[in-house]
């Protein structure tokens, strides 16, 4: 595969980001290869109600 | 490769927190990562006894980063040596994210997040849960 760019003129007046989290990238610049990656789990069953909560106990 | 020069004029950067960075200059590699667990309990004792990142799945397994190897040819035409940019403000930059001015090869980022929530039922009877709760 032949890709070619034409990078012309790229002038920005103003960026106004609120925030860049969670292994998030913000970037001015030339890269030649980005790779994220993301997993975000909140399932039914991580909402625990009624527990038996132990005192506390060192692990292991 | 020829790469452009980034021009920024004024930046303003509030707060960077939990391994986060704000970087000027150009680098080759950035590899970042983070893992959450939250656990949010309605309790006033503190638990030691539960929930470590291999209790769950999500994190045992890491996200599998294909290596490129595609066979490509890029021709790239700078027709202006410069990005320029007048002012940048950014409130936060938080776990693990990068903010950047500067060329950079290769860069990977990862993250995880698992959320638990844990509600006692004796307290869940004197305030009602959130809606959309399900009681186990």
């Amino acid at each position: 595969m032949e890709f070619n760019i034409t990078n012309g003129e790229l002038c920005v007046g103003q960026i106004d980001v609120s925030i860049v989290a969670s292994s998030s990238l913000f970037l001015i610049g030339d890269v030649q290869t980005i790779q994220l990656a993301s997993a975000f789990d909140t399932p039914p069953e991580s909402l625990i109600i009624g527990t038996a909560f132990a005192p506390l106990t060192p692990k292991g | 490769m020829f790469s452009r020069i980034s021009k920024v004029e004024r930046i303003n950067i509030t707060i960077i927190s939990f391994s986060s960075f704000f970087q000027i200059g150009d680098c080759q590699f950035i590899d970042g990562g983070n893992d959450v667990l939250a656990i949010q309990r309605r309790s006033d004792i503190l638990h030691t006894d539960d929930k470590d990142f291999n209790d769950y799945p999500i994190f045992q397994s890491y996200p599998t980063f294909l290596p490129i190897v595609e066979p490509m040819v890029i021709n790239t035409n700078q027709l202006q040596p410069f990005i320029s940019v007048g002012a940048i403000k950014i409130k936060g930059i938080s776990s693990s994210s990068v903010a950047r001015i500067g060329n950079t090869d290769h860069i990977r980022m990862r993250n995880r997040v698992m959320h638990i929530r844990d509600i006692s039922k004796k307290l869940s009877d004197v305030s009602t849960p959130p809606e959309g709760t399900i009681q186990l």
